[in-house]
């Protein structure tokens, strides 16, 4: 239904063309930088999501914003 | 309610304004509205699996001491007497805060009662329960490993949606006028849809959120449910105001609403939400929108501007968001989740922080050019969901040939909002064989208007909560 897969950015083929033990070597690499324990049996699910969430990631990093651009705030009242 | 007589009304078939005045009047006791509540939940609830928690003795003491305050003459407030039921991530007092985990079961039991259930509780209201969520309310479709799935009113072998599932599926089943529930990405609008009732999610930072167990803080907003709009309104009402618990609350004044419902609403400026909100729905969807506009004499088509892209940076956030918040109970105790939600949450906690930190600057660039659309619209209408409910368990439906999965894409259509924390009222299209919603959107803190012409609507009987099919 959203086809972010189609969208073209160069700079993400550190992503795109990461075969699978690199983004398996990634996984291994922050869960042990964060303490988080991985069974080897939850991974490939870990895996699937974190590749939509890299896609979605790559749809919003592609598109330009000024550098002065701030992160949003709440509404002020 | 037709007759004054109070041997002759039927508290089962009272809405929450009705109640509210029956009570006040004397005409019913709010005991007797309780016990009727409770009635109905322990006729109902065990197919509907809508409740956790059902706080009967705390209820009865609540509706008793109503009924003594009026009886010494004193003012019970706009929602006297009237039964409602919370998501069980709002604390009360005496109940650990489960928001749908195993895990928090462990909690110490919270001490007070989170701000809105007290607030409720001020203006006359009963709280007769705790309600099923989806765990930690990373979650659209209300199914809940441990508790069971929350079922739909109109047909049981559907999802009541989610993260709200309980909240939907107590309000669309009749077992009690109002309930509160929390929506991040959609989680107010979605179970409205699917559960054909009336849902608001208020402007970001409208309704303190004190006392409530968190999603992801950028996006989190609480609100009610109801059967229709002044019920929605009356409880909106009785749960603003400034609150120092929640940093992300205003300070504005209450603004009630209640008395603005009827205001014409001819002047309003509506327009239809085009491009990314109507590519990829379902039949039902385009019909439900299209009976909301043809009401509202809506033929103007608005595009909101980079809707997939916002959708996909609320999608960043709250998955790094949520990993933050649970971080500690991913490294101790991962066994005890859902395991759905602990796979996404630990993937959460693996994106570069760098892509966590575009996402927030888009959400400022997308919010300025959605807030510049408001200049010269009032209104703006999109479908709630893209289909009807889904059976319970259902992985994927087939659209146009396609076969797509049916969680990631039950809430493509409320992201977008929620994303900039602009007010929505989720008004239901009593579709047959099943209901589905529509959302009308309003500029910041403007929910008086979306509500308006929810009520407007309702009088026109495009929009009605129809009564449950399914029990």
């Amino acid at each position: 239904m959203l086809n972010v897969a189609s969208t073209e950015g160069s700079e993400w083929r550190v992503w795109e063309g990461m075969a699978a033990d690199p983004l398996d070597d990634y996984i291994d690499a922050v869960a042990k930088a964060l303490a988080l324990p991985i069974d080897d049996a939850w991974k490939p699910a870990v895996r699937a999501n974190l590749e939509v969430s890299l896609r979605l990631a790559r749809l919003v990093d592609e598109f330009a914003l000024p550098d002065e651009t701030e992160s949003a705030s709440v509404y002020s009242a | 309610m037709t007759e004054a007589n109070s041997s002759e009304l039927n508290p089962d078939e009272l809405s929450a304004s009705e109640i509210a005045q029956a009570v006040a009047s004397g005409k019913i006791s709010a005991l007797s509205v309780t016990e009727a509540a409770l009635a109905r939940i322990a006729r109902h609830d065990s197919i509907l699996n809508s409740f956790t928690d059902v706080t009967a003795d705390r209820a009865r003491a609540r509706a008793r001491a109503i009924d003594a305050a009026i009886a010494a003459g004193q003012k019970p407030g706009a929602l006297a007497g009237v039964p409602f039921a919370v998501k069980n991530l709002f604390d009360v007092q005496g109940l650990a805060t489960r928001a749908g985990s195993k895990i928090n079961r462990d909690l110490k039991p919270s001490p007070r009662d989170a701000t809105l259930v007290a607030r409720m509780e001020a203006a006359g209201a009963v709280l007769v329960g705790a309600l099923n969520m989806g765990e930690y309310a990373y979650d659209f479709t209300g199914e809940n490993v441990h508790d069971g799935p929350s079922r739909n009113p109109h047909d049981v072998t559907r999802m009541t949606g989610g993260s709200s599932g309980g909240s939907g599926g107590a309000v669309g089943g009749n077992l009690v006028p109002l309930a509160l529930g929390s929506d991040t990405n959609g989680s107010i609008r979605v179970p409205s849809s699917f559960c054909g009732i009336f849902g608001l999610k208020p402007t970001y930072g409208r309704l303190s959120r004190a006392r409530s167990f968190p999603f992801v803080a950028s996006f989190d907003h609480l609100g009610p449910f109801a059967r229709n709009t002044s019920d929605l309104a009356l409880a909106y009402d009785a749960m603003q105001g400034p609150d120092p618990d929640d940093a992300a609350c205003t300070t504005r004044p209450p603004e009630p609403v209640t008395p603005l419902l009827t205001q014409d609403i001819g002047g309003l400026r509506v327009a239809i939400a085009g491009g990314y909100f109507q590519n990829n729905v379902f039949p039902e969807a385009i019909e439900a929108v299209g009976r909301v506009a043809k009401a509202l004499g809506a033929t103007r088509t608005v595009e909101i501007p980079e809707a997939a892209r916002a959708r996909a940076a609320a999608y960043v956030i709250s998955t790094t968001e949520g990993a933050s918040l649970h971080l500690d109970r991913l490294r101790q105790r991962p066994d005890d989740f859902d395991p759905a939600v602990r796979d996404r949450l630990l993937a959460g906690a693996m994106v570069p922080a760098p892509l966590v930190d575009r996402a927030q600057k888009f959400r400022r660039w997308y919010r300025a050019r959605v807030l510049e659309l408001f200049k010269t619209v009032d209104v703006i209408l999109a479908p709630a969901t893209p289909c009807v409910a889904p059976k319970l368990g259902q992985v994927n439906f087939v659209l146009d040939g396609v076969e797509l999965p049916v969680r990631a894409n039950i809430g493509i259509h409320t992201q977008p909002i929620s994303f900039i924390g602009l007010p929505v009222v989720a008004v239901p299209v009593p579709l047959e064989p099943m209901p589905i919603g529509v959302q009308i959107i309003a500029a910041p803190w403007r929910e008086d208007i979306a509500l308006r012409v929810a009520y407007a609507l309702e009088r026109m009987g495009v929009v009605s909560a129809p009564q449950p099919r399914g029990l």
